[in-house]
């Protein structure tokens, strides 16, 4: 019986194979051997797939197309054998259904799973729980809210050999009441390289996690969280190496520990979209190494608590170049090491209704927490903080390198009771006592006029009288540039003229540039390719708003 | 003794071609084979590959001579990366642009030859190809015939049922 099932399967696809036979005297894609094949698939599907990664914002993306591969193994009988009998092809599941599990599951025979579930773990679960033990990659997306059974099912579910667990959904009242202690798979020691929990709210693993490398978190905004929960997760976790923590909850009721967190393999700790109290505050507790880059980004702050000072953290103590950007009650700084860097970055503020003293009072705390011995490059945009130089100078005896942009409607308000700048930049470095920056040889000035074509008064001499004063003394400016332009190209070449008009009196004594207006508009700075590392990004996509943005505007 | 920098590759019908050593060593092959035999003046037979198909591998070859990402092997990242990283240029494009037939000569002498980078991108080159296709039509475009039997069609219509849901 066997046999004539047999001998009737191989005459219904004899008429097949001998029409594929009559083409075989040319070389056609027949000839393709199956490794080849293979890599032909899986070039197909990855323009399905992103890669190995997913975001954890939104998760749209995170859903595997699995039509593009079933597709490939309708055309025929080859094509499905080469690709059913290659178990990688079927280990990346969107398990949502469950007969496609179950056939995926079939099909990857024993090689590890990358799964992901947007149902939570209900309907599902028994098939988890039978091949929990090849799960290498489990995302889950719990879009309606987590109760005592999922929560178990987490900690029934035996993956020993899970890499990475990424677990994301929406905050419910009720899970805010509480805090859920769980155990994570069922051993206190998990070995996951690496854990992302997104917007999951009163919940925390309580395992150990000795290989863990990678870690994201991102807190439900305005729902309250007890930082101590996060501090056990971070001593859970001493050998990890990318932080991202969004959305820090409020720890002023905790008291200060009484040992800090050591995180010794740090590269990359990241803290967004957080009051800055609160992020400084945690930072402060923790033990990072020289060796890191260490990002403080879209800080909020509370006017009513003031400006907590920044903590001094070991990340700036190779520091050589310093950017700072302050214009209102924005200020973006970035301290960067051959190796190290700190950014900081708070306020959204970018008008000029505030009050100033607050952030003025903030930095001139900096030399206290900052390492400023080292710095030989310093990029200032110094909006209506002209004190900055009288702040930052003194404690930076290599400077060597000046760039300063400012814009002129600040300029512009010097007779409504506000410093113009220039002036104040021109006298800090002309003065006697103390001779500030004996190492100064470059300097760069850029001057945006505004869209008013409003020529800039480029402060000629007290310019003059700086160059003089630093020459006589035997530390001349070898060079020093000015560009002025304005915000829109007619007025360019007007701004220009008037400048260099401006800057004749003087030039007869000392070398000054100024640049023409050119087509090519101001770059927009350029951040080092150091505050964005692949490695970060190794198990999942972060979003455009976890990552750096842009903000300086510098002459290349 | 000849040119110490160049030799001679003998394709399977007879035709001989002089080439720079270096633009040979893209090959795996070629390059394990002259490591082998060290200075020699003799030709270097390719019997699985015939003068249209070789003149193409080697203009491929000095195209990317000079290319810094030149591999030889599997980086440390593993093929995959290696295949995601690889972008078709619109010199590799216009390379692929013949028929069929030759295009799929090309890929499987690169393979025979172990030139990574030519297998890399004939593999987009055909990928491209098929994106986006039913079943149908890539047996009409690669002139596939359909040998399922009747049962397996059903089975086949089956799967659609999962394959394409959400």
């Amino acid at each position: 019986m066997q046999l004539l099932s047999s001998i009737s399967v191989l005459q219904s696809i004899l008429p097949g194979l001998q029409a594929q036979s009559h083409t075989s005297g040319h070389t056609t894609v027949h000839r393709l051997p199956n490794e080849i094949l293979i890599a032909i698939f899986k070039e197909v599907l990855s323009g399905y797939q992103r890669g190995a990664t997913y975001r954890l914002d939104g998760r749209e993306d995170a859903w595997v197309d699995t039509s593009a591969l079933v597709k490939l193994t309708h055309v025929c009988r080859r094509w499905r054998d080469t690709a059913l009998y290659y178990p990688p092809l079927w280990t990346r599941i969107n398990g949502q259904h469950r007969g496609r599990l179950q056939a995926f599951l079939e099909r990857s025979h024993g090689a590890p799973l990358s799964l992901y579930l947007h149902t939570g773990l209900r309907d599902l679960r028994d098939i988890l729980l039978r091949n929990a033990s090849r799960l290498k990659r489990l995302d889950l997306n719990i879009l309606t809210g987590m109760d005592k059974t999922q929560w178990s099912g987490l900690t029934t579910i035996m993956a020993d050999s899970l890499e990475c667990f990424t677990l994301s959904g929406r905050c419910f009242d009720e899970e805010t009441r509480s805090l859920t202690h769980t155990l994570l798979f069922g051993r206190e020691s998990l070995p996951l390289k690496a854990l992302a929990v997104y917007r999951m709210c009163g919940w925390v693993p309580v395992n150990s996690f000795p290989g863990l490398t990678h870690l994201y978190i991102a807190f439900v905004p305005r729902v309250a969280y007890p930082i101590t929960a996060l501090f056990q997760v971070l001593r859970a976790a001493a050998r990890l190496q990318y932080v991202h923590l969004s959305s820090v909850p409020d720890c002023s009721a905790e008291k200060k520990l009484e040992t800090s967190i050591s995180l010794p393999d740090v590269r990359s700790l990241v803290i967004t979209q957080s009051y800055m109290d609160n992020a400084f505050h945690l930072v402060s507790t923790l033990s990072l190494p020289r060796n890191a880059y260490v990002r403080l980004d879209d800080l909020d702050f509370n006017l009513f608590h003031g400006l907590p000072p920044l903590p001094c953290l070991p990340v700036t103590e190779e520091a050589n170049q310093l950017y700072i950007l302050v214009q209102g009650s924005f200020l973006r700084m970035i301290c960067e090491g051959p190796s190290s860097g700190l950014w900081v970055q708070m306020g959204y503020d970018l008008l000029n209704d505030h009050d100033a003293s607050l952030l003025d009072e903030w930095l001139s705390s900096l030399p206290s927490t900052l390492r400023l011995e080292q710095i030989t490059s310093l990029r200032l945009c110094t909006g209506d903080h002209p004190q900055i130089f009288q702040m930052l100078l003194p404690y930076l005896p290599r400077l060597s390198d000046l760039r300063v942009f400012f814009d002129i409607q600040y300029e512009r308000e010097s007779a409504h009771g506000r410093t113009a700048v220039a002036p104040v930049l021109y006298s800090s470095l002309g003065q006697d006592t103390p001779f500030l920056v004996p190492h100064l040889e470059s300097m760069s000035v850029e001057i945006e006029c505004g869209p008013l074509h409003v020529a800039p008064d480029v402060a000629a001499d007290e310019l003059g009288c700086m160059l003089a004063a630093r020459a006589s003394k035997g530390c001349p400016v070898q060079t020093f540039t000015i560009r002025p332009f304005a915000g829109c190209k007619w007025a360019d070449e007007d701004v220009f003229s008037i400048v260099d008009r401006g800057l004749s009196t003087i030039r007869d004594r000392h070398q000054i540039v100024v640049v023409p207006p050119s087509p090519a508009r101001l770059p927009s700075y350029e951040r080092e390719r150091c505050w964005e590392s692949e490695e970060a990004e190794k198990y999942w996509e972060l979003s455009n708003s976890d990552k750096p943005g842009v903000y300086l505007k510098f002459l290349p | 003794m000849g040119d110490s920098n160049r030799l001679t590759l003998v394709a399977s019908d007879g035709g001989k071609f002089v080439v720079d050593k270096e633009v040979v060593q893209m090959s795996v092959l070629l390059k394990n084979m002259i490591e082998d035999l060290g200075e020699t003046d003799e030709s270097i037979p390719i019997p699985n590959v015939t003068s249209p198909v070789l003149t193409k591998v080697i203009e491929f070859c000095e195209n990317h001579r000079t290319d810094a990402a030149r591999t030889d092997g599997p980086n440390v990242d593993g093929d995959d990366a290696r295949m995601r990283t690889a972008v078709v240029s619109d010199w590799d494009r216009q390379f692929f642009d013949v028929d069929q037939d030759l295009m799929f000569e090309i890929i499987v002498a690169a393979n025979y030859l172990d030139i990574k980078s030519l297998v890399d991108v004939g593999c987009k080159v055909v990928a491209d190809m098929i994106k986006g296709k039913s079943p149908q039509e890539i047996r009409d475009l690669f002139d596939i015939v359909n040998d399922f039997s009747p049962e397996e069609e059903a089975a086949l219509r089956k799967e659609n049922e999962w394959a394409n849901d959400r």
